[in-house]
This record gives C-alpha cells, structure tokens and sequence, in this order.
C-alpha cells in the first residue's frame, strides 16, 4: 500500500471521526479523472451526426450536410458541463449492519463513496445532489456544482445520523421502500440525471426491478452499488446463532453451518439476479464489499463508468 | 459358564465383561453435545434475514435429515464401542447346542490364613486383598449361585460348610476372617476341601457344578509340595475340580525375620546366666545396617545391639542373661518396629520370646539297696557345682519309696534296685506320670520279671526287660551323636566317651515308637534310653554303674561306668535333659495345644490370659488314671500366655514357625500362580478351560472383532459424511 493508498483503508477510515474529516481524507487519496459528459447539448465541440426522425429539434439540421446528400441528420455536440448526478442512499436499518470483519457498517461505506464521488464531480464543475431515503424519501439536496455541496453532504449525512438515532431510541422501525422513493424521485426531478444508488437492495427482487425500471423510464442513468457486508456475503458462522430481524423482521435461530454453503449460493444468485434486472434496464452494477479497501473499488467504479459510457 | 463376569440375556446373546455394559452411557454424549451446543446460541443482528429464511426454509428437510444420520452414526459408534468391550456372544446352550441350561455354581473360596498373608502394604494386608477380591466374587455372582467357605490354615476351618445362596451371610463371614499367625498346611487343607466337596456332592440332590478359587500368596515354603515343579498335588485336584488359583504375594517382600531364640539351657539355678542366641534373616534386596536387636527379661530391656543384614542370610547375635529371681521368666528378642516400617512389611515374625524356669536349687532323692550303692551316682551329679548351687538331696534304701514324699523332689536316682515290688514300682510311675523325673540303673540285681510283670500295664520306661548280654567288651555306639546327652562329646573322641568299658547290659524287647535311644552298643541294643511317660520322664542304663569298689563274686562286673571320665558328664547331661524337657512344654508353637495338670483331685478353674489381654476360662478333662488336666488351644497368636490356677500362675511362650520367603522362590511357582491383578481374566481363561458348556471364546473375539471393524467404519463415514456436510467447512 502506497501513501496515498492508506486513505482508502476502511480500517484507517473509521478510526476517522467525523465524517467530513474522513470524507476528506479519502478524496486527498483519489486521483482526479476527467470524464465526459455524456449529455449532447448545444455547446461547440462536435460529437456525432444522427439521422432525423419526427419530433425532432430541426433547429438541430445539419443542413449543409442535407445540401450534400440531400437527407436529414441532425448535429449532436459534446455537453461537458451540466452532468447532475444524484446519489441515492439507503438509510434503512438494514444498512446500520456491520459484521465482524468490517470495521465500517453498510452506511457508512457508501457515506464515504458518494461524499468522495461528489467530490470529484464538483470539482469538474459538474452537480452532484443527494437524495436519501428509507420508506420514502428522507432527504434531498438538489444538484449542484457550488464547492460547499460537499459540505451539504457530510451535513445531510450528518443530519440523518441524528434521526436514525432518534428513530433507535423511539425503537421506530426503518424500513425500506426503494419503488416508492423513486417513483417519488422521478416525480419531483423531471431533468435526466445519473443517479448512483447506494444500497443493500435486501428486499424483494420485484421492487428493485421496478425501481429501476421506473428510473430507466424517466431517463436517468442508473448505477447501482450493490454494497453488502462481508459477513452477508460469506457467512462464517460456526455455532448456534440467533439472527434478529432488522426492519421488523422476526429473528430465526439456527446452526450456520450446515446451511453455509447454500445461503452463499443462494446470495450469489441474489447478486447474479441483480445483475440481470440491472442490465435489463441498462443500468450499471457494482457489487462493493465493505471489508475491502477504497482503494481497489472507487477507481474500478470510477474505471468500469468510463468504458461504459464510451460505449 | 461364569456367572461372575457374564450377562446372559434372553435370545441367546451374552455378554463376557458385564461391568463394561457401562460404556453403554456414553452414548448419551452426541445427544448431549447437540443438546448443549443448542442451548449456547450467539445473538446477532442480520440484514438479510428474508434470504436466510429461504435458504432454511429450503434446507430445512436436508439438515435434519443430517443431523439425525450423524448423529445416529456417533450414537452407534460408542454402543457397539460399549457392546465389544463387554465381549458379548451368541448362542446359549439352549438355542444354538440344544443342551440343558447350564446349571447354578457352587463356588468354593478357598483362603489362605497363613501368618504371610498379614504382608503389609499401601493397599493393605494380602489377606484384605484377599477377602476385597473374594467379596468380589461373591456380589457379582449370580442369585442361584451357592457357596462354601473355608480358611486354609493348620488346621483347615469351613467357615462355611454347607452350601448357602445368602450373600450377605457370606459376605459377612469373609468380614470376619482373622489371621492366626501359623502356616497353613496346604496338603491337609486341599485334601479337607477334597473331602468337602465330595460330601457336598453326595448329600445334594441337585448337582451344581463346583468352581474351586484359591486366594493365597503361594509363599514357596509353604506351597513347593503342592505346586512345585512337578505341580505336586495340585495337579490331582484340578483334574477333580475346576480351580482357580489368585495370588496375592509379590516378587520381593521385605521382611526383617526373628528366625529362631535358643538358650544354651532353659533352666538354671539362682545367679547363674543364661546365654542367648538371635538369628535375625532378613528378606529383601538391599542390605541394612545397624539394625537393633532387642533382649528383654520380662518385658523390661537388657540389652540392645546393632547388626548389619545381608539379605538373604542370617545374622547371629548373642546376649548373657543374668537371672536371679526364681519362678519363670520370658526371654524376648525383638526388632524394634517403627523405624523399619518401610523395610519389615510383616510384624507378626519380628519377634520371639522364650520361657526359662530359675529354681533355687535342684532336689535329687537317690535309692539304693545296699548302702552306698548311690555313692558314684551322687558324686557325679553334684560335682562341679558351687556349693551354693549344689543340689540338694536324699538318701533312701528301697523300701522307704512307699512312704516318702515324692513330690517334694524333682529327679529320683534309683541304680540296680533289687527289691522292688508292684506296689513300689507303682509308685514311681505315679511319680513320672505327674511330671516327676526318674534315672534308673539295670544291672544283675535288677529283677527282669518284677519290671516286665509290674510295667506289662504301666509300661513307663518304654520297653519290656529281655535277658542280660553275653559277655563281652562293647563298643559304644554314639548314634551319631545326635542326641543332647551325646552332643558335648562330638568332636572329642579322645574323651571317653568311646571308651566307656561296657562287658555286659540288658537286652530290651518291645520297645515303645517313643522310646529315645541316646547310646547305644555297636551290634546290641541301646546303653541309655530315655521315655516321657506322662509328664515326666524315665532315663534308663542298661548297664547299671557299679557304685562301690567292694565287689562280690557272685556279682560280676558289669561294666566301668562309674570310674570312666564320660561319666560325669553323661550323667549331668541327662539331668539337664529332663529339665530342658519339661520347659519344653512351656515354649511351643503357634496351633499347638498348651496342656497341663491340676494339682487337686478334683477340678478347679483355670484360667489363661491370652497375648491380647483378652482371659478364657480353660476346659478341665479327667485324664484315666483319674486326674484332671487343662487344655488350651487358642493357641492360633504368637505372644506369652499365662495360666492362673490356684493363685499360681505360669508363663507359656508361644512362637511362630518362622517363613523365610525369598525372590527366588517365585520362579518355580509363577507358572502355576496367577498374580491377583490377573485374577479377573484368570477366572475365565481358567474357567473356559474346565468349563465345557461356556461360549466358545472363538465367538465372543469373532464378534469383538467384527463390532470394532464397524466401528472403525462408522468412525470413517462420520468423518466423510461430516466433512461432505459442511462440518468441516470453516
């Protein structure tokens, strides 16, 4: 691990306090990537021709390229200023989970990748929003490209950590609602945006396959960080255990060990699942263990985005 | 089969080592495990619990299914662990030979009271070891089992003669078996149990077959008759009666052995001394040293002397003993025990004592026919002697016997008595028979037909008078110099004994098997005799000593005792004789019976007190001639008894035969003795050997066999089918 590689250790992370501080000092390690946006707009850098179909802007006609070939293509230019991306973050209690070997908690985990993501983006002069939630819609920050939005995240963050404990001591229980909080979402936000999602995505298939399918709809660019403890993700358990229900959910008492290796099958066809549902909807899935280091998964994030784009 | 170690259940199956049947409860242990690991839960909060309650929902069938496979297979595992141990088999007579069942034992406990069995050790004495081991046997035999028990000791008691099924009533006997300190005689005592088991057979109409167990420590002195190396006589009895012989000795006792006490004299005047010989041998393997030797004169100290022990050998110590008072006194040597107690495991033979009788002076009454017949006679049994120790004595002519006192002296001389009658004659024998001593002289005045007549019913010399010798020089016959009288003689030819000129003695006939030949005449009879008659004894010169010089012609010279310089000694040693032998009845050995006379005619209470203090009242008997004698015959401890009658009392030691048992002396027994930590398997094995109706012992190792052959393979699919589970999985 190089020096600027230890910022990205999960273990050196959480001996960070607060969240600002650590947010920071995870950004101080990445190294700033320029992306292209990929929005084509109106700006003065060519990108592409696109044949011309109904509905269409004719304001956008090439017509020097109609003078030639006498058809319609429209011109389509590069927009690298106005990419609005939005972070989606599960606040449910399923989230607080920190197993064994994780020193961060699921929350926490993705905190720190969207505070870091962020960010990068607004240091391009791109916006970055932030939308949390739980049953619905917790919290919104809308997009912007100010230098304080990243201080507006660490204090949303900071401000759901206060509700979460209120909502623990009160014993209210947080569930998750992930179709409603989108519908919610593409109902207040009409611009297309990449909308990053940050979440166990622990409920039902069918919900997630709908959420997703609503924000494909409404246009967004859709990334899922699929963030799971490592705990959750390869069972080690050795002696009786009695699981308590997070979110409402009964507790189940049984031996791990014989039921081990079908519970990691049966995650790993939870994870292929997700998959599945997220390239239907033409959406980018990233599966983050929160053991491992930030180092190793913000640049394959910020890696495997750009090819996908390219594309 | 042996009801002692094996189970049989109904169909025909049994089991061999009942008491491993308890390997069975270890079965409970998977269970218990399961049922322990459950209670020991973790509580942890879990995000995905919906996917968990899937997979269980999904798996829920198959876990339980392998839960109950391994834990069948672990709980099958320890019971056919459990069920080979306790070698079971199949088969019982009924259902697989069609024989009769087999029929209810008799088992005869057979143990040995020796003094050895009192051998000490961390676990106790053998013969507690013994009787743990016979009780045993008893609890684990079965209800329509019988039993006798029977002490091997000298003699041999059946404590249990009759067969009896009542446990506790044999328990309770083997609770009470205490160690006399004798040695057993093992000869009669197998031939008692022989003789037993022959009446028990005869007199029982159900016949039971009869399982001999021999508890002993087959000490070699004991046993080498019986089980040496041709197996002596044991070999006979096995081939009678199932026997199984258990020891309980071991390889290398260590043992500090009193072995013998002897006293140049166990009589002696007032002021003289008395020298006292120890043998100490000690059994062991290591050699001690300084080891004290402690004489004591009536319990009280007089001397105390160290000496060094080479195992294996012994060790001599002498000590003087001056003895004043007159009465009986008890000579003790004894090994001081508590600072040996690692090196002397047996305390019974550490010590000996010994009674010796201190008179103020001896009290001869010599008889003559003529005046000065005795002359020599007296001469020669007061020369010598201080002139306060000299005997004090009488002079009578024959006929005076009638009226005299006799009790009042302890040695009558009568030489070549000529006028004797019936009446005369029975008056001595009265003398002898209460305990009096007699010397008689036979010679030409000696009236053959008046002895033989007077004696034909009284018979207290030990022969019947036959005619006189030819005349001739005989030539003494020592006899080897075997007896006491002749002993001070051996190696000293030149001192006349040898030389005595003998010409002419008496010829006996019919003599008695009692009768001691002291000397005797090369191609004759015997010079001098010696016979207890009674309670006294009767020394006899067949060859009477001329006592005086002036010799008639008509009575030829016999001979010249007299004037011979073994004459003098032979006569003072024959005195000696008579008192060593009456003190001899005062030292006897363990099992012996200690007997006496009452003084009156009629009987009175005697009484002993015993070595442990405790006081029996003794049993009285009329003796023919009308007198009345005490008997005792608790005899069974070494120590002093005292008999009390009439105010008097008198000390009697009691002593035993000492063993000197040596490592050695196991080799030729080991291969007929099985040592007690075997005794278990020893049964059986001894058992399968003279029992045809036990399990064939092919069967019970088949099935041993094949039992731990599964259980190996059990053991290799609980591994497999564990690690295929997912119990190995970490």
């Amino acid at each position: 691990m190089n020096r600027s590689q230890k910022y990205f250790d999960p273990e050196t992370l959480a001996a960070i306090q607060p969240l600002s501080l650590r947010a920071r000092t995870l950004v101080e390690g990445l190294v700033a990537g320029m992306h292209r946006s990929p929005q084509r707009g109106s700006s003065a850098e060519f990108a592409q021709h696109r044949e011309y179909v109904p509905g269409d802007d004719i304001r956008q006609v090439d017509w020097k390229v109609f003078a030639r070939s006498d058809r319609y293509y429209l011109k389509q230019y590069e927009d690298e200023t106005n990419l609005s991306c939005y972070f989606f973050v599960d606040q449910s209690e399923s989230m607080d989970f920190r197993g064994s070997q994780s020193p961060l908690s699921k929350l926490e985990y993705v905190q720190l990748v969207s505070c870091a993501l962020a960010y990068l983006i607004t240091s391009q002069q791109d916006q970055a929003g932030l939308v949390t939630y739980s049953k619905s819609i917790d919290a919104w920050l809308p997009a912007s490209s100010s230098i304080s939005q990243f201080d507006d995240f660490v204090h949303l963050f900071d401000q759901g950590a206060i509700t979460r404990e209120g909502s623990a001591r009160t014993k209210i229980t947080r569930t998750t609602d992930l179709p409603a909080a989108v519908h919610d979402f593409v109902t207040r936000l009409k611009k297309p945006a990449l909308v990053v999602i940050c979440s166990d995505m622990l409920g039902e298939l069918v919900d997630s396959q709908r959420a997703l399918s609503l924000l494909a709809h409404a246009g967004h660019d859709v990334v899922l960080l699929h963030t799971l403890d490592n705990d959750e993700m390869h069972f080690p358990f050795d002696q009786a255990t009695q699981f308590e229900g997070l979110e409402g959910l009964p507790d189940l008492t049984t031996d791990p060990r014989p039921i081990a290796m079908a519970y990691r099958r049966a995650m790993q066809q939870f994870q292929q699942d997700l998959q599945v549902i997220c390239r239907q909807q033409n959406a980018d899935y990233f599966l983050l263990n929160t053991a491992d280091s930030l180092a190793r998964e913000l640049p394959r994030i910020l890696a495997n985005r750009r090819r996908s784009t390219r594309n | 089969m042996s009801q002692l170690n094996l189970l049989e259940l109904p169909l025909g199956v049994g089991f061999a080592s009942t008491w491993m049947l308890g390997w069975l409860a270890a079965a409970i242990i998977p269970l218990a495990i399961h049922l322990l690991l459950k209670r020991q839960k973790v509580r942890i909060p879990w995000a995905a619990i919906e996917l968990l309650r899937k997979v269980i929902h999904q798996e829920s069938r198959r876990v339980r299914f392998e839960q109950w496979l391994l834990l069948f297979i672990r709980t099958s595992i320890l019971v056919l662990f459990g069920l080979a141990v306790a070698r079971p088999y199949w088969g019982s007579p009924e259902s697989k030979s069609g024989r009769p069942k087999e029929p209810a034992k008799l088992w005869v406990l057979v143990i040995d009271t020796s003094y050895t069995m009192g051998y000490e050790s961390q676990d106790g004495t053998r013969l507690q070891r013994a009787v743990e081991r016979a009780s045993e046997l008893v609890r684990d035999a079965s209800e329509e089992d019988s039993f006798l028990l029977l002490t091997l000791s000298n003699p041999t008691k059946a404590l249990i003669s009759k067969p009896v099924q009542s446990k506790e009533r044999v328990l309770a006997e083997l609770r009470g078996i205490e160690l006399p300190e004798i040695i057993s005689n093992i000869p009669e005592g197998l031939g008692y149990v022989d003789s037993l088991l022959q009446r028990v057979k005869q007199s029982q109409p159900r016949k039971r077959q009869a399982r001999v167990v021999i508890l002993s420590d087959f000490v070699q002195s004991n046993w080498k008759e019986t089980l040496g190396k041709n197996k002596g006589s044991i070999t006979a009895f096995t081939a009678r009666h199932s026997t199984v012989l258990i020891s309980f000795g071991v390889p290398n006792p260590k043992n500090i052995v009193v072995e013998s006490l002897t006293c140049d004299r166990n009589s002696c005047i007032a002021g003289e001394q008395i020298n006292v010989s120890a043998s100490i041998f000690l059994v062991g393997n290591s050699q001690l040293s300084a080891v004290s030797v402690q004489i004591s004169l009536d319990d009280e100290q007089v001397a105390l002397e160290p000496i060094d022990l080479t195992p294996g050998q012994s060790a001599q110590v002498q000590f003087t003993v001056p003895i004043d008072k007159v009465g009986t006194h008890v000579i003790r040597a004894s090994i001081p025990r508590d600072p040996l107690a690692s090196v002397d495991q047996l305390s019974a033979d550490s010590s000996r004592s010994m009674v010796v009788e201190c008179r103020e002076r001896q009290r001869i009454l010599f008889v003559e026919s003529e005046v000065n017949d005795s002359r020599m006679l007296q001469l020669s049994l007061t020369s010598g002697k201080p002139p306060s120790q000299r005997d004090s004595y009488r002079v009578i002519q024959t006929i005076e016997l009638l009226s005299s006192d006799l009790d009042q002296w302890e040695l009558i001389v009568a030489n070549d008595l000529r006028f004797i009658d019936a009446p005369l004659l029975n008056r001595l024998r009265s003398y002898v028979q209460e305990g009096g001593n007699l010397i008689l002289g036979l010679g030409p005045s000696t009236p053959a037909s008046v002895w033989n007549d007077g004696i034909q019913t009284q018979n207290f010399l030990g022969f019947q008078l036959d005619v006189p010798s030819e005349e001739q020089a005989w030539a003494i016959d020592p006899l080897d110099y075997e007896s006491p009288l002749t002993q001070p003689f051996r190696g000293y030819p030149d001192a006349g004994l040898l030389t005595t000129p003998v010409f002419k003695h008496w010829l006996i006939q019919q003599p008695d098997n009692r009768l001691i030949q002291d000397v005797g005449l090369v191609d004759s009879g015997p010079l001098i005799t010696r016979f207890q008659y009674g309670r006294g004894w009767t020394a006899c010169l067949l060859s009477a000593p001329q006592a005086t010089n002036d010799l008639s012609q008509e009575q030829p010279t016999w001979n010249a005792i007299a004037t011979w310089p073994s004459f003098v000694p032979l006569m003072q040693t024959i005195e000696q004789s008579f008192f060593e032998s009456n003190m001899q009845r005062y030292n006897a050995d363990c099992g012996s019976i200690l007997e006496g006379a009452i003084r009156s005619n009629t009987p009175t209470d005697v009484e002993a007190i015993l070595p442990n203090g405790q006081s029996v009242q003794l049993r009285t008997e009329q003796q023919s001639d009308g007198s009345f004698g005490w008997y005792l015959y608790q005899t069974q401890n070494a120590g002093v008894y005292r008999v009390q009658q009439g105010g008097a009392s008198h000390a009697y030691s009691v002593n035993l035969i000492p063993v000197t048992e040596g490592s050695a002396s196991w080799t030729d027994l080991a291969d007929a003795v099985v040592p007690s930590d075997n005794a278990k398997e020893a049964q059986e094995s001894q058992a399968s050997a003279t029992t045809t109706q036990l399990p064939p012992k092919e069967i019970t190792s088949l099935t041993v066999q094949t039992l731990l052959a599964t259980v190996f393979v059990l053991l290799l699919a609980e591994s497999l089918l564990a690690w295929g589970f997912g119990r190995r999985v970490g």
